[in-house]
């Protein structure tokens, strides 16, 4: 059955359209709300991770010269450590007693006897083939090689120089003497730097000058490290 | 007073738009929920005014302050709106016209019949109209015609709008009261059904067969007649008269140490009722001739002047006839579960004057009768 309705069509039209448009402005206000809610969310969001990212930075950034000077300290470390290894080496190394012991064992008689002897220690840097030499020798138990400069291919080496001035009564018998010294294990290289003939009242002898090279630390084959 | 039941047709559910009513002292406010196959009373509210009606509907914001209020104070949901505009608003007119004639749109030929009634542009009304009558190969029709003025309803509602409320219809008294009987009796009896609404200054009569709208006129019979009568008689102020009625009334069988006030009231004022029995008479042959001789089965009344104690007795003696004041219609509503506990130790005030606007809800909720 109809009903009675006495609001004016025009009228009803109208408040339908200010209400559609109302609603559509409370729509697009609520989405604008919705847009600058979330704008402000991934802002702030966005804020605190710059802030994280920079706090995290800052870390790093000191974590990173920590870690420098941790390794400037291990550097200083090892630099100091090989320092005291060779130290200890050069220090250490074939002891003169054993040197006069080796050295007694080539005289075994009296006609070689000593005027003058100088004794030198030090290190010498390696080449390639002498790195191998000293490798097949460590390896063999004989040499102790020492790793001194920055890179593996830099070797060092600690050897021992004597310088012998001396006398013997004859060349036959300097040169059994210095057959002796290279029969030792512990002595290298045996130079014959200088002999001369002197004739005195008591009879002639031969003056020498030698220059023997003693193995590094083979005598005892003690480790550096 | 007569158990009444709401039909199960209804169906569905949710919540209907607030029938909402300003009647002469009162903001009347009822909503209703549907509720399985029947409907239950989910809202209603009965505020006096804190101004006279004519005074409050000129200010805005005291009518905004009251409705929201009203709003505020009960479990009412939504602000859709059916009203009715206030009484004075609308008036509602039985037109006679002849079908078929030059005109084929039979709001045409209203309108054409209308306008010959009106004072000024036609332009100036919002009219709808009703048919009443319209039986098969019989030209002659009946509708009754709402008419208001234009300026008027737009001045009402944007004073609703103001007050935050979206009205869905605007309807009339008589339909409101039609729609609450037909639920109240029940759809399939077609029971011939009288209604005597009265107002302050006028009063109506609505006859209704079963769902069927068959009469409805305005006479120029109300409250304010009847104060004056007696306001003149005793020498009294009319609003000293309008307390004396509302207390004793004119029921001169109370046997109360009153009585004599209300023989003396009812003596004043029987003359005045004789032009209303007079058209009340009418309205019963009228129903009996558009309905085969069917008669009415119940007369009711409601409004102004059934508020005065004895006013049915008087009308039945003078008409003969048993005449009830309108049953409470919120009390045929069950009251949804909230509404009861909330209702629990509330004393609500429930007043057959709720009729109007509980029609008004029943059209809320999409209620056909």
């Amino acid at each position: 059955m109809h009903d009675v309705d006495l609001i004016p069509s025009d009228y009803r039209l109208r408040r339908e359209l200010i209400t559609l448009l109302r609603q559509y402005g409370m729509l697009a206000g609520i989405i604008l709300l919705i847009g600058l809610t979330a704008t402000g969310i991934l802002a702030f969001m966005n804020q605190s991770l710059s802030d994280r990212i920079s706090q995290l930075q800052g870390e790093q950034a000191i974590s990173d010269q920590q870690r420098i000077q941790l390794e400037a300290l291990r550097g200083s470390r090892d630099r100091s450590k090989r320092q005291l290894e060779l130290l200890t080496q050069l220090r250490s190394g074939t002891s003169a007693r054993e040197i006069f012991v080796t050295l007694d064992r080539a005289l075994e008689s009296d006609r070689v006897w000593f005027r003058k002897w100088t004794f030198k220690r030090a290190m010498e840097a390696l080449d390639e083939a002498q790195i191998q030499l000293r490798q097949q020798l460590q390896e063999q138990g004989f040499l102790i090689i020492i790793p001194v400069g920055q890179t593996d291919q830099e070797y060092w080496e600690i050897r021992t120089h004597m310088t012998v001035d001396g006398e013997a009564r004859d060349h036959s018998a300097l040169s059994e003497f210095v057959a002796r010294l290279f029969a030792q294990p512990a002595i290298e290289d045996v130079k014959v730097l200088q002999t001369s003939r002197q004739a005195t009242l008591q009879g002639a002898f031969v003056k020498f000058q030698l220059a023997i090279v003693v193995g590094p630390g083979t005598l005892n084959r003690r480790s550096a490290y | 007073m007569r158990g009444f039941s709401i039909g199960k047709s209804f169906g569905g559910g949710g919540y209907g738009a607030i029938g909402l009513e300003f009647a002469l002292d009162e903001l009347h406010m009822v909503q209703l929920n549907r509720k399985g196959d029947g409907i239950a009373l989910r809202a209603q509210a009965l505020l006096e005014y804190p101004l006279p009606r004519d005074t409050l509907l000129q200010s805005r914001e005291e009518c905004r302050a009251l409705l929201k209020h009203a709003l505020a104070s009960e479990n009412f949901r939504g602000r859709e709106v059916i009203s009715v505009l206030p009484s004075g608003g609308a008036r509602i007119l039985p037109v006679t016209y002849t079908a078929g004639g030059k005109l084929d749109d039979e709001g045409e030929i209203i309108l054409e019949a209308v306008a010959d009634r009106l004072q000024g542009e036609i332009s100036d009304y919002v009219i709808d109209y009703m048919p009443l009558r319209a039986r098969e190969g019989d030209r002659d029709r009946v509708a009754m015609v709402a008419v208001a003025r234009r300026d008027t309803v737009i001045k009402y509602l944007d004073l609703l709008g103001h007050c935050g409320l979206r009205v869905q219809a605007l309807d009339v008294g008589p339909m409101a009261i039609r729609r609450l009987v037909s639920a109240l009796s029940g759809s399939s009896k077609g029971e011939n059904v009288l209604v005597v609404n009265f107002g302050y200054a006028s009063s109506y009569l609505t006859v209704i067969s079963g769902r069927r709208l068959l009469f409805d006129t305005e006479i120029g019979f109300g409250e304010r007649q009847l104060l004056e009568q007696v306001s003149g008689a005793l020498d009294m102020e009319p609003d000293r008269v309008h307390q004396l009625a509302l207390r004793h009334g004119i029921d001169v069988e109370s046997g109360s140490r009153h009585a004599e006030i209300s023989r003396a009231l009812r003596e004043i004022i029987q003359p005045l009722f004789l032009d209303l029995i007079d058209d009340i008479h009418k309205a019963l042959v009228y129903a009996a001739a558009e309905s085969r001789g069917e008669p009415v089965k119940h007369v009711y009344m409601l409004g102004s002047i059934a508020r005065w104690p004895g006013t049915a007795d008087l009308l039945g003696t003078m008409l003969n006839l048993q005449i009830e004041t309108i049953p409470d219609p919120l009390q045929a509503f069950t009251p949804t579960q909230k509404r009861r506990r909330r209702m629990r130790n509330a004393v609500v005030a429930t007043r057959p004057e709720m009729a109007v606007a509980t029609g008004l809800a029943l059209r809320g909720i999409g209620v056909e009768h």
